[in-house]
């Protein structure tokens, strides 16, 4: 009885667990493709398709963005932060990278003015967000080449910037606000929206991250490859289709500046838990996310920067290695 | 001298005690015999201070020692750990304590059971355990609610013996709550027959001879009798 | 056959359901990795031990065991301090107990992650785990050593009421010793939650030098393998600190056995 009882149970899990691998490959009644597109800033760089999705593509969705490589991988388009792209290009998924969707909506922010260059930020307690990710590899690379060491703590350290890493946004704020409470003088590293939220608090706006970059990179447009678009191999081939898409998107830095007033709409329409749901959007604000789809040559040497300046403070962020030309997408 | 004055004592709205008098002279060794429930435990244990009740109890300053029903050991604790648990801190010197230890086990059979955890004694090793604990108590009190109760008959009058003997070696004031009448005329002074409600001495008789000397009392079968009426009249 | 090697077969085959078990684990892994068949979303089960054999040569993997092991025992037993504390005072004091006991439901109904989201405002990314931790532990012990006063003979603690024995005395001698059993059985059972507590802590404040941490970073940067190595070096721990409690319980039983012959 027992034996029988444990073979039951054996076999049972089996059968569960090929269910759940069953559950994968879900049956495709249409035709098309499928889309995702990790919550936060990186949507902004999407409205326009999700506003009017182009004909061949089956469904779009929002992703909580902790969520986007698992979801990128069995996806064929997905919009995702420049060093996952590289990434999942170098651990051998047959992606390419088609284009810029947003170039970044970074700012340093203070509780008071009294830092005036980089170099101010010695000896300062810094709250980011996205370690591991663009935004922390643009603010390190920058810091580091402003000739400051970079650390990680709790506490601010002499002749150092240390850095201490939030989730998101709004834990950033909420230290922000408890410092200036406690009349400390703290610096922090927010993305739009969440900036324009933070100076009506009384936070000081010190650096521009984008035109910091700029200046570095002697680039003709502002800002580096933050999120970008890439789709799969047999995408790539369906010439047709690529460049309805690639239409759609280059309209998006123009819908979003003229129908600012919708854009959080249009986005908790396909994900209303999103961060941006309760978000009102200015047209400044927007122009300040940065979201004009770039392509082509422009990209690949806006995207070659970052993935340089990437390996430079970790190589295993995109894999190791920066991603050969079959990486980039040719139109 | 122990003595209570005015105890009041209620479970609820049933009065145990109504201003109920007793006295138990140095020395004197005081059995009761009464229904179950009648209220001998909760007297003794208002004497011993474990119940809250109303009215005095005087002569137990210096605390009481106690001889419960069962061993009552804490069975992580040896023997001697657990009588030094219980009297030890009433002893100012711990050389002194253990020189008591060793006598009282010796008295009573029992040396060499010193580092002996309760688990791996004889139920008679345990008991004699626990009556050593209540002879190393610096008072001259002593309270037993009918001790070695679960034991056979031949455990029980050998270690009744070991209290005759201890009590030969160093008088006590004993209250002692028991069930058999040929333990009372062992033992006692004095025999109290508790009864009613409240709470009140139905029969009262002293035993003059020593103890020891008993098997012919004087009146012995004429007082067990009037003991046993008293027991059933109630 | 005789009894003697009856006895060697029984115990054999007593080691070997714990390795049938780990066997099927590994069976079900791996036929789940080949029938999804992408090493980003499930590694196979020779690329996940490729990967922790990397990260044992790292020395940064021994700085967030070691980060980890800290905090979480840190936190345990600040809990176990703290909790033994209170149960003293509830055990002896029978108005504290109740008093405590809708504060400790309170508490222990709490959710892991309200106490996390909330350690986040008031306290730094390196101490937010040791409180979460303590947090979630404290009830638990505290019910677990009441609990075990509970089955401490009440007719012990008359004797010791009777005898007027000294309150610390009490304690140390008779609710200590009676209740140790229980307690060990209770501390072993909260150290696993604790390694799962911690862990989770350190994902949400991003303490750095964790084993936390390092599950995240493994996760931005695509290492699934490492993601389950992660897990395989947390399971190894949590199985250590219990074969250690285990121990520490035999050789307490021990120093009685000895304490006897003495």
């Amino acid at each position: 009885m027992k034996k029988f009882l444990s073979i039951l149970l054996v076999a049972a899990l089996a059968v569960t667990a090929l269910a759940l691998v069953g559950c994968d490959d879900p049956e495709q009644p249409q035709e098309g493709y499928t889309f995702v597109i990790p919550d936060g800033a990186p949507a902004l760089g999407a409205v326009s398709v999700l506003n009017d999705v182009p004909d061949g593509i089956k469904s779009v969705e929002i992703v909580p963005s902790n969520t986007i490589s698992q979801r990128a991988v069995q996806s064929d388009i997905a919009i995702v932060p420049a060093n996952l792209a590289a990434n999942l290009y170098n651990k051998g998924q047959d992606v390419k990278l088609v284009g810029t969707v947003t170039h970044g909506n970074l700012f340093v922010l203070g509780t008071s003015d009294s830092v005036k260059t980089l170099s101010d930020l010695e000896g300062k307690l810094v709250y980011s967000i996205g370690q591991n990710s663009v935004p922390d590899y643009v603010f390190r690379t920058l810091i580091k080449e402003a000739g400051l060491d970079v650390v990680q703590g709790d506490a601010a350290q002499e002749g150092k910037v240390t850095v201490n890493y939030k989730n998101d946004g709004s834990e950033v704020m909420q230290q922000l606000v408890a410092a200036k409470k406690e009349g400390k003088d703290v610096v922090g590293v927010l993305a739009e929206p969440a900036v324009t939220n933070a100076k009506a608090k009384g936070m000081v706006e010190l650096f521009d991250l984008q035109s910091l970059w700029q200046t570095r990179t002697g680039a003709d447009a502002t800002g580096y490859a933050q999120a970008v678009l890439i789709v799969k191999g047999d995408v790539a081939k369906d010439k047709a289709f690529m460049d309805r898409l690639i239409a759609a998107l280059e309209g998006n830095g123009a819908f979003v500046t003229e129908h600012s007033g919708e854009v959080a709409g249009i986005i908790a329409k396909v994900y209303p838990q999103s961060s941006f749901a309760a978000q009102t959007f200015t047209a400044e604000t927007l122009e300040r996310c940065n979201c004009a789809f770039t392509t082509g040559a422009a990209c690949k040497a806006e995207f070659e920067a970052m993935a340089q300046a990437i390996m430079a403070i970790n190589g295993q962020a995109i894999g190791g290695k920066l991603p050969d030309a079959a990486f980039y997408y040719e139109g | 001298m122990l003595s209570v004055k005015g105890l009041e004592l209620s479970y609820g709205d049933k009065k145990i005690f109504d201003r109920f008098d007793l006295e138990v002279g140095d020395g004197e060794v005081v059995c009761i015999l009464g229904r179950s429930g009648c209220g001998k435990t909760s007297l003794l244990n208002c004497i011993a201070g474990a119940l809250a009740h109303g009215g005095e109890v005087n002569g137990t300053e210096r605390g009481v020692a106690y001889l419960f029903q069962e061993t009552r050991l804490i069975p992580a604790l040896t023997a001697a750990e657990n009588v030094r648990f219980a009297v030890g801190h009433l002893y100012a010197d711990r050389a002194a304590l253990n020189a008591e230890i060793d006598r009282v086990f010796s008295s009573l059979g029992i040396d060499g059971l010193q580092n002996r955890l309760p688990g791996k004694m004889s139920g008679g090793q345990a008991a004699r355990v626990a009556l050593a604990r209540a002879l190393c108590h610096p008072s001259d009190v002593l309270l037993t609610d009918e001790p070695f109760g679960a034991l056979d008959v031949a455990l029980k009058l050998s270690l009744t013996e070991y209290l005759i003997s201890a009590l030969k070696a160093r008088p006590r004031t004993v209250l002692m709550v028991s069930h058999g009448i040929d333990e009372c005329f062992d033992l006692a002074d004095r025999i109290l027959v508790l009864g009613g409600s409240p709470c009140r001495i139905l029969y009262e008789t002293n035993i003059d001879e020593p103890r020891g000397e008993r098997a012919d009392i004087a009146h012995r079968a004429h007082k067990t009798e009037e003991i046993k009426r008293a027991l059933i009249a109630e | 056959m005789t009894a003697e090697k009856k006895k060697v077969l029984k115990r054999l085959s007593s080691a070997l359901y714990p390795l049938g078990a780990a066997a099927f684990i590994v069976v079900l892994w791996a036929i789940t990795a080949a029938a999804v068949g992408e090493e980003l979303l499930v590694p196979s089960v020779g690329a996940t031990f490729r990967g922790l054999w990397q990260m044992l040569t790292e020395g940064a993997t021994y700085a967030a065991i070691g980060g980890t092991i800290w905090r979480a025992l840190a936190g345990w037993a600040l809990a176990l301090v703290a909790a033994a504390v209170f149960a003293a005072l509830a055990i002896l004091f029978k108005p504290v107990k109740k008093l405590f006991a809708p504060l400790m439901s309170v508490m222990r109904s709490v959710p892991t992650m309200s106490v996390i989201m909330l350690a986040l405002l008031w306290v730094t990314s390196g101490q937010m785990p040791l409180i979460v931790t303590f947090m979630t532990l404290f009830p638990v012990q505290y019910s677990a050593m009441v609990a075990a006063s509970e089955a401490v003979d009440p007719r012990l603690v008359e004797m010791a009421k009777i005898y007027r024995v000294p309150t610390a005395k009490r304690v140390l001698k008779m609710y200590l010793p009676c209740m140790a059993p229980q307690i060990v059985e209770g501390v072993r059972s909260t150290l696993s939650l604790t390694l799962k507590v911690t862990i989770a802590a350190e994902v949400l404040a991003q303490t750095r030098d964790s084993i936390g941490v390092g599950m995240m970073q493994a996760q931005s940067f695509l290492q699934t393998d490492r993601i389950l190595g992660w897990t395989v070096i947390a399971i190894v721990l949590g199985a250590l600190a219990e074969l250690f409690v285990t121990f520490a319980a035999w050789a307490a039983r021990r120093l009685y056995a000895v304490g006897e012959r003495a």
